[in-house]
């Protein structure tokens, strides 16, 4: 076990700038739909533990938005310094739980493990979602009064859960990568919290205006029915365990073709790297 | 003085023994030149000699190895850094990245150990002396060539004042007039009392300078 | 306070970047306006578009004025001076020095994939399967500087406990020091007149 607080040190500036690289110009080459801001958080907790990622993702939403140059200076990041914070303390927990570990594909073991975790965290987000969603609003949609409002709730919480299962039968059946799956229930919770926590800044602070795509869908919520807050949240439940999905993948892909000597020198690295050295 | 003890070493998260047992003793004043093709470990020792591995890096080491006479494992990375420094084989990932001017980056070892500041400049400007660097102080550390970001690595280990020098392939990217600039430097840094462990595929350095050229 | 912005920018030379800094804002104004004036039940009209904007700039311009106005290199050799510890330093300043660094990383990547056929314009499905050949190169690059700069700086006793030294030390005029006690005055000021309900909510 390595010793030296320096490379978390080293790690966690590495880390933001990536976050900030990544989230700015990597996301508008490919033009798509995600944030794509969280890697070098997830990384940053994943490999040396909850407090590591929580002081990455905090600072770089701080710095994101106040220190850097205009070119790059995103205003609106500021207060949701504590949502990505919240992300980086959740990925330690799992890096702490061995959930990005690379796993062998065809390992049984792992299956029985895999399976009945990612069915436990769909059934979790599909419990949140009908909570979410079917409020009074819901209620409202399902009597007549508001018909919009229940189609619009019911297409988000079914985009989710379709990309949920279609990534992780592709994971199971493509790629034969038990580990995989178990990641991708990691993004798909740490985006259900990142969007509970999100939903009070975006509809205090800003008023459910951001400056990203995501103003278009919340202010279709709220032409459907909900109230600010309900909007802001919907908005958070579609967009980010999307984003947290794929970045979590992203995050076990990179882990896994790391070498493992690199690896193993940071802190959480013997729970990374688990067993018998190959 | 540094020795190594039927010292043998894997990195963590790996099985093979990147150094096979090894034994060496580096004295004061005294050049030891190390020579093998490549991947017999002359970096894996450098890292090793200098207690880097396993203090900062991890993994596994068998033997002992002792610098003035204390494991290198008891010891904490910045009471390594003041016996033994070093010098990798690819200078630019050696600097900070976080100075503006060459002066401040020498200076960074120094500051760290929170010596008077007067003491600082003494020690920042004595290793750009002895270096023969010291119109490069006020440059930016990022607009250097190979060899004076090479020699400027060097400067900001020698600021800190170890009692002895890893040189990992120190000549490898320069050109033979500041070769011969570094090996002076080695002559004289070795001159003032520090233990100095070199490898080198160049022959005529190592005969230069080496007092001893063990072939791993 | 607009006033008291123009005027200290002037005086520090950066007004341009505190345009800039304005510009950067036009998006989410953009945004806030055309949401809450052309969306019928979604908005709440003019009202609530400037009062969210207002609020916006309230929480964006205070640490954008702070950071356009000083040296990153001088705050924090002050902070330092002031007792924060070389950890934190040494973690903001590296970050703030890593930016571009991962930056340049990033556009390399870019337009290395892109000469090897990389589609980043064509449908979105294309465009995500671009995703990991972007994502992967620059990770591994910046995990790969991790482990150089951990060596590097463990050499130079970077782990070392106490204070460090500073070369530089930022001079602190007389006029300075009045100048923070009068903001910090007329803040409490502030403060307090908001309390007792004088100003508006």
């Amino acid at each position: 076990m390595p010793r030296s607080a320096t490379r978390t040190l080293v790690l966690m500036p590495v880390a933001i700038a990536l976050n900030i690289a990544l989230g700015s110009t990597v996301q508008q080459a490919l033009k798509l739909p995600i944030y794509l801001d969280s890697v070098g958080t997830i990384l940053t907790g994943v490999l040396a533990g909850p407090i590591a990622g929580l002081v990455t993702g905090g600072l770089t939403n701080v710095i994101w938005a106040y220190v850097l140059p205009p070119p790059l200076q995103a205003p609106t990041a500021g207060p949701f310094a504590v949502t990505a914070a919240v992300i980086g303390l959740l990925a330690g927990l799992w890096g702490w739980l061995g959930l990005f570990r690379a796993r062998r594909a065809t390992e049984t073991t792992s299956l029985f493990v895999a399976v009945p975790a990612a069915a436990l965290v769909a059934l979790v987000i599909a419990y949140t979602f009908s909570r979410a969603y079917t409020s009074p609003q819901g209620f409202n949609s399902v009597t007549g009064f508001n018909v919009n409002a229940f189609r619009l709730s019911e297409l988000a919480f079914v985009v989710v859960i379709v990309v949920f299962i279609l990534l992780a039968a592709w994971l199971l059946v493509v790629r034969r990568d038990a580990g995989a799956v178990l990641a991708l229930a990691a993004g798909l919770l740490t985006g259900l919290v990142a969007a509970l926590v999100s939903a009070p800044i975006s509809a205090f602070v800003f008023g459910g205006v951001t400056g990203f795509g995501g103003d278009v869908i919340v202010a279709a919520f709220r032409a459907a029915g909900s109230n600010l807050y309900q909007a802001t949240l919907q908005q958070g439940l579609l967009s980010d365990p999307l984003d947290k999905m794929i970045t979590s993948l992203l995050v076990f892909f990179v882990l896994a073709a790391m070498p493992r000597r690199l690896l193993a020198r940071f802190p959480n690295g013997d729970r990374l790297v688990g067993g018998a050295p190959a | 003085m540094i020795v190594l003890d039927q010292a043998s070493y894997r990195y963590p998260g790996t099985s093979t023994w990147a150094l096979p047992t090894t034994s060496l003793e580096l004295r004061p004043g005294e050049v030891v030149g190390v020579t093998g093709a490549n991947e017999r470990g002359k970096t894996t020792l450098c890292m090793v000699a200098a207690g880097l591995a396993p203090v900062t890096i991890g993994g596994e080491l068998r033997g002992r190895v002792l610098v003035d006479g204390r494991p290198t494992v008891e010891l904490a990375g910045y009471e390594l850094a003041q016996r033994c420094g070093v010098l990798f084989d690819n200078p630019t990932v050696q600097l900070t990245g976080l100075h503006r001017i060459v002066y401040e980056e020498v200076a960074f070892g120094p500051c760290n150990l929170g010596l008077p500041l007067a003491e600082v400049h003494e020690r920042t400007q004595a290793a750009l002396r002895i270096l023969a660097v010291e119109h490069l102080a006020g440059r930016n550390p990022g607009h250097l060539s190979g060899g004076e970001t090479q020699l400027v690595a060097l400067a900001g280990l020698l600021a800190v004042r170890p009692g002895h020098l890893v040189l990992d392939e120190p000549t490898s990217r320069l050109d033979p007039e500041r070769s011969l600039q570094v090996a002076d430097a080695i002559a004289r840094v070795a001159g003032a009392g520090v233990g100095v462990l070199l490898t080198a595929h160049d022959e005529e350095l190592l005969a230069r300078v080496c007092g001893q050229v063990i072939e791993l | 306070m607009a006033l008291l912005t123009a005027l200290s920018a002037l005086r520090a030379g950066r007004i341009q970047r505190l345009a800039v800094a304005a510009l950067a804002l036009t998006p989410v104004a953009a945004s806030s306006l055309l949401i809450n004036l052309l969306l019928p039940a979604g908005g709440g009209g003019l009202a609530t578009a400037v009062a969210a904007l207002l609020r916006l700039i309230g929480a964006t311009l205070p640490l954008t004025l702070l950071f356009a106005t000083t040296d990153a290199a001088d705050l924090l050799n002050d902070l330092e001076a002031r007792g924060v510890g070389r950890r934190a330093v040494f973690v903001l300043g590296a970050a703030l020095a890593a930016v571009p660094r991962a930056q340049a990383r990033a556009v390399d990547v870019i337009e290395a994939q892109r000469a090897r056929g990389l589609d980043t314009e064509g449908s979105w499905r294309r465009r995500l399967r671009g995703l990991v050949p972007l994502v992967t190169p620059v990770v591994i690059g910046s995990l790969a500087e991790v482990e150089d700069r951990t060596l590097a700086l463990e050499v130079r006793a970077f782990g070392a406990p106490g204070r460090r030294t500073l070369l530089r030390r930022l001079p602190d005029s007389r006029l300075q020091r009045a100048a923070r006690w009068t903001m910090g005055l007329l803040l409490a000021l502030g403060l307090a007149a908001r309390a007792a309900g004088v100003t508006g909510p």
